[in-house]
């Protein structure tokens, strides 16, 4: 064979290779080494023949057909960049009248609704509507292209199930184990040995008659070659095994389901209606710019060399500059799948290594933190935005714009308390390029207090008087009075984030700005876009202050249901879920490629004594059911060793909890003593009682609430062993909790023992509303109406110093009396628990504040 | 559950023999709530949708219990024990438990009046908690 025929057919041969992937894109081979290999073995041929044909070697039509060798590389190179480097093709499954989005092809996927009919006929087709609103109807067997991804739809075997109890009822069949819980229709996707053979499997449950299924899918080949007595060789069936609640299998309640007849097994009537259901393959495909460029090369210059013309020589140099430069743009457009890959080359397919996905429950009204309000929009702010100060996620200020958190020791707060200096950093700047200064701080101020911007809240700002700027990068706070927290203010969230002086001072108000819409901040990432009702996309900060932040874009998802967040984890459409329910958590632990972190809150779970009301209003007997609960047994079985223990109102993790402190020990017998030395006399009955007054009352939480129904079940019993008849009276939330004037139970004194939580929204130890002598209702939150006058004046004192050591050991004392006293008994911190992705690396949640605090640092990387 | 998408509305027989569909409420804020007998949370919450539909029919609030995959007798039963008036519909094949991807019961669709979602809810609420979640549907007249 002569060279130039040798490199005619190598190229020829690449160019099937690489067109074969429009015809079967979801073949694997195309994502081989092996499959690379070739192409890059034919590349190197036609490179070879190149170089020779250019010295002359093949003459004047070897010169000509360089064009053509061109093209071929191009259709290479295009090849290579969809399959090598290419995503693997993707299988997207659904149950019936669910949508499962493509963002691949910019495109949600509507899985038609199907009954017991539609699954034998097996002529259901899937939707793909697009981000521009036109909608196609997938046919089954040809693959339909969209850029660069193809998608087919295949039938998929399924079985249609009914269940009915032996009087015809129909019954619930429900997937615990799948996310499609409330589908008939069985996928099949376990294969599990029966019989030695390997076949496709399920299970379902019919919780009304407490039966658990496994069903088997034997195929028609299967039942052919099974030779099981009574069942029809030929004929698809399901074999049904049926359990009882504990997974024993019901005695005798075996056997298969072919055709129309159902089958009684284990107290229930089975039917299945065996046919297909579409999936999805989503595949990538060589660029078709690429291909088309290549292909018109490959003829042309065939064409070229091979059609007699006159001048055509003199052409070629120009032909292949152009194609050259033309292949360039053409494999340029492959870099969607091309960069990153060595980076991503031990990442998990899922993982698009340039951009974090989030999944966020709100969607926020406002990009202006000044005017914005929803607690979920202070996320979306630490991208755009800085605050001075920012939490860790010890709950602990750091600094953001403000170089240093000013105390009396760095001399950031004056003498008398009433002065906080900030030293600002130099190298911020807007992200319109502007210098950020200390006028940016001190028109923040002024934006926050001014009546006319709808402020949510001026608390602390309203202490300041006013805002002196002595230089670009000095900020001189004057307080009204001292005021320890006010090093909290100015936090980058709502109400606090700084925002740009030479952009709104010339504004009457902030409510309805254009800013509002289209930010201006100095924080780690910009605004690039918002999809109302669907995402907002930011793009890396290449000047940030603190250093360009490691991933090159983030995509915010509003999606606000927490069940669909939870499947969008599942399923690694978002890489970040959270704020996640400890009862969603539980799931989460099996969901492959999730990872869950999850930090103490300023969140705590207690109980709540009514110190007014007989018999709580005896310390003893407090004291005594301190010592008769067991808070290890409610800390592990009912919160689910979710969370921090700790017994007074200062959370352990948090440096304000005196360590001495500790729960009762669990003790009856102490308690029985306590009870007995202050008159509490066991009765013949089990109860105690004094002055023939039984030791019985009731404890109330909001109904519903299943933690705290638990515990109120697990206290009866353990007071009770300790003489005590504890009854229980749950109420709705809105009379539990319900303000004085309105009647409310807890506000009004009329509950004795309660359990329920309190929030705190800033880590400062400041805990007047809840405990002080003053704050008694209906003026304050003090629900035990326990009255100490010390605690009183330890309060105002901590109040008045920033020296930490100062307040802490106050704030100690009051701790010491809290735990002597017992007007309440903490249960839990409840935990705050993200979700991620297990290949994003750097998520730390925090107590308060916002767990992107730290984004700039954020990264992909393997296991 | 898409927040913003049409709601999917199917034709179901009602507790009384009848037709009847989400459909049929657009016009109103509906409360969907996926439940069935043997589900012991949907039990204990049902008191307060009761209640909830009660203190808000005035205003425009309709809660539509939607039985899944039980028949009739057995939602009649349920209902009777528990004096509910709210409208009930028998979804013996699950098609909204489906359309609605519910992964436990039970689950609850806030809907708005011109049928779209707004909200969905897994697990067993409180009164306050739903009127909280139908509050402001409600008032956005």
């Amino acid at each position: 064979m002569s060279q130039r025929a040798f490199a005619l057919s190598v190229a020829a041969a690449a160019m099937a290779l690489v067109f074969a992937q429009l015809f079967v894109p979801s073949w694997a081979g195309f994502h081989t080494w092996q499959y690379a290999g070739a192409l890059g073995l034919c590349a190197i041929g036609l490179f070879g023949y190149i170089g020779a044909a250019r010295k002359g070697e093949d003459g004047e039509t070897g010169n000509r057909l360089i064009v053509a060798m061109i093209g071929a590389l191009v259709t290479i190179g295009a090849g290579l960049a969809s399959g090598l480097l290419g995503p693997d093709s993707e299988i997207v499954s659904r149950a019936p009248a669910t949508v499962a989005p493509l963002p691949d092809v910019n495109a949600a996927a509507f899985f038609p609704n199907a009954d017991a009919a539609t699954i034998e006929r097996g002529d259901a087709r899937v939707v793909l509507r697009r981000r521009n609103g036109s909608s196609v109807e997938l046919a089954p067997g040809a693959p339909h292209f969209f850029g660069t991804t193809a998608v087919e739809q295949r039938p998929q075997p399924v079985a249609y199930i009914e269940a009915t109890d032996p009087q015809g009822n129909h019954l619930t069949i429900t997937q615990p184990t799948n996310a499609a819980f409330l589908s008939p229709v069985l996928f099949f996707p376990q294969k599990l040995e029966v019989a030695k053979r390997v076949l496709p499997a399920d299970s379902f449950a019919t919780p009304a008659v407490h039966r658990q299924i496994k069903a088997f899918l034997f195929s028609a080949a299967a039942t052919k070659s099974a030779n099981f007595h009574g069942l029809q060789a030929g004929a698809p069936a399901v074999l049904f095994a049926v359990d009882d609640d504990n997974g024993d299998l019901v005695p005798g309640a075996i056997g298969f389901v072919q055709g129309d007849s159902p089958i009684d097994l284990g107290g229930l009537r089975l039917r299945a209606t065996i046919g297909s259901y579409p999936t999805l393959v989503v595949s990538a495909i060589p660029a078709p710019a690429a291909l088309w460029l290549g292909g018109l090369c490959f003829l042309g210059g065939l064409i070229f060399a091979y059609v007699p013309r006159g001048r055509g020589h003199s052409l070629a140099p120009a032909v292949a500059a152009i194609v050259l430069a033309a292949a360039g743009i053409g494999l340029g457009g492959c870099t969607r799948v091309g960069t990153n890959a060595n980076d991503s080359a031990h990442l998990h397919a899922w993982t698009k290594p340039d951009t974090v996905r989030i999944g966020l429950y709100e969607e926020p009204d406002t990009l202006d933190p000044v005017v914005g309000s929803m607690a979920f929009a202070g996320d979306v702010y630490q991208l755009i935005f800085d605050g001075l100060i920012r939490y860790d996620d010890k709950a602990r200020p750091i600094p953001d714009l403000a170089r240093e958190i000013p105390t009396q020791a760095n001399g950031g707060i004056s003498r008398d308390g009433k002065t906080l200096t900030y030293h600002l950093v130099r190298n911020a700047r807007w992200h319109d390029g502007v210098p950020f200064t200390s006028a940016d701080v001190a028109f923040t101020w002024r934006a926050l207090m001014n009546p006319n911007n709808n402020v949510t809240s001026r608390a602390g700002y309203d202490k300041i008087v006013s805002i002196e700027t002595p230089d670009k990068y000095t900020v001189r706070l004057h307080l009204s009075q001292p005021y320890p927290p006010a090093v909290y203010l100015f936090e980058d969230l709502n109400n606090g984030a700084i925002v740009p002086a030479h952009l709104l001072a010339g504004l009457h108000d902030l409510n309805k700005a254009n800013f509002n819409t289209n930010p201006i901040g100095t924080g780690p990432y910009r605004f690039r876009g918002w999809s109302h009702g669907s995402e907002m996309r930011f793009d890396a900060n290449p000047s940030y202050f603190a250093g360009k932040p490691k991933i090159a874009h983030v995509l915010v998802r509003f999606i606000p249901d927490q069940n669909t967040l939870m499947n969008a984890i599942r399923t690694h459409e978002i890489d970040v879920d959270y704020d996640v329910p400890a009862v969603q958590a539980e799931q989460m632990k099996g969901f492959d490629g999730v990872k869950l972190a999850s930090v103490s809150t300023l969140h705590w779970e207690h109980l709540t004594f009514n110190t007014r009301r007989p018999p709580l209003n005896e310390r003893a007997v407090r004291l005594a059911l301190a010592y008769a609960t067991d808070v290890n047994t409610i800390f592990h079985k009912i919160y689910r060793s979710l969370g921090t223990q700790g017994p007074v109102h200062f959370n352990p993790d948090f440096g304000w909890a005196d360590p001495a402190i500790h729960y009762y020990p669990h003790d009856v017998k102490k308690a029985a003593a306590l009870l007995d030395a202050a008159g509490w006399k066991l009765g013949p009955n089990g109860i105690r009682a004094k002055n023939g007054v039984p030791l019985a009352f009731p404890i109330s939480t909001v109904a519903g609430v299943k933690n705290r129904e638990a515990i109120e079940v697990l206290l009866q019993s353990e007071w009770r062993e300790a003489g005590v008849d504890l009854s229980v009276k749950n109420y709705p939330a809105a009379t539990f909790f319900a303000p004085f004037g309105a009647g409310g139970l807890l506000y009004t004194g009329k509950i004795d023992a309660a359990i329920f939580t309190w929030d705190n929204t800033d880590p400062d130890p400041n805990d007047e509303a809840y405990i002080s002598p003053a704050a008694l209702p209906p003026v304050g939150q003090n629900l035990t109406f326990f009255q100490s006058a010390e605690i009183g004046r330890w309060q105002k004192a901590a109040l008045l110093t920033y020296d930490v050591p100062a307040r802490r050991a106050l704030y100690y004392k009051i701790q010491h009396v809290l735990i002597d006293q017992v007007p309440e008994y903490v249960l839990n911190w409840l935990p705050e628990i993200t979700a991620s992705n297990v290949d994003l690396k750097g998520v730390r949640p925090v107590p308060v504040g916002s767990d992107l605090w730290n984004i700039a640092d954020w990264s992909f990387g393997p296991n | 559950m898409l927040a913003g998408a049409p709601a999917q509305s199917f034709p179901l027989e009602t507790l009384g023999g009848g037709d009847g569909a989400l459909a049929d409420y657009r016009g109103k804020v509906v409360l969907v709530n996926l439940w069935a007998t043997w589900c012991a949370p949907c039990r204990s919450e049902t008191p307060a949708l009761e209640q909830l539909y009660r203190s808000n029919q005035g205003r425009g609030l309709v809660v539509l219990g939607i039985d899944q995959g039980e028949s009739r007798a057995a939602a009649t039963k349920f209902a009777h024990e528990l004096s509910l008036t709210y409208p009930i519909l028998i979804d013996t094949e699950q098609r909204y438990g489906r359309a609605y991807a519910a992964i436990g019961l039970p689950t609850s669709v806030l809907v708005d009046r011109t049928g779209h979602i707004v909200q969905g809810v897994d697990g067993e609420r409180t009164l306050a908690e739903f009127q909280t979640l139908v509050n402001p549907v409600l008032k956005a007249q």
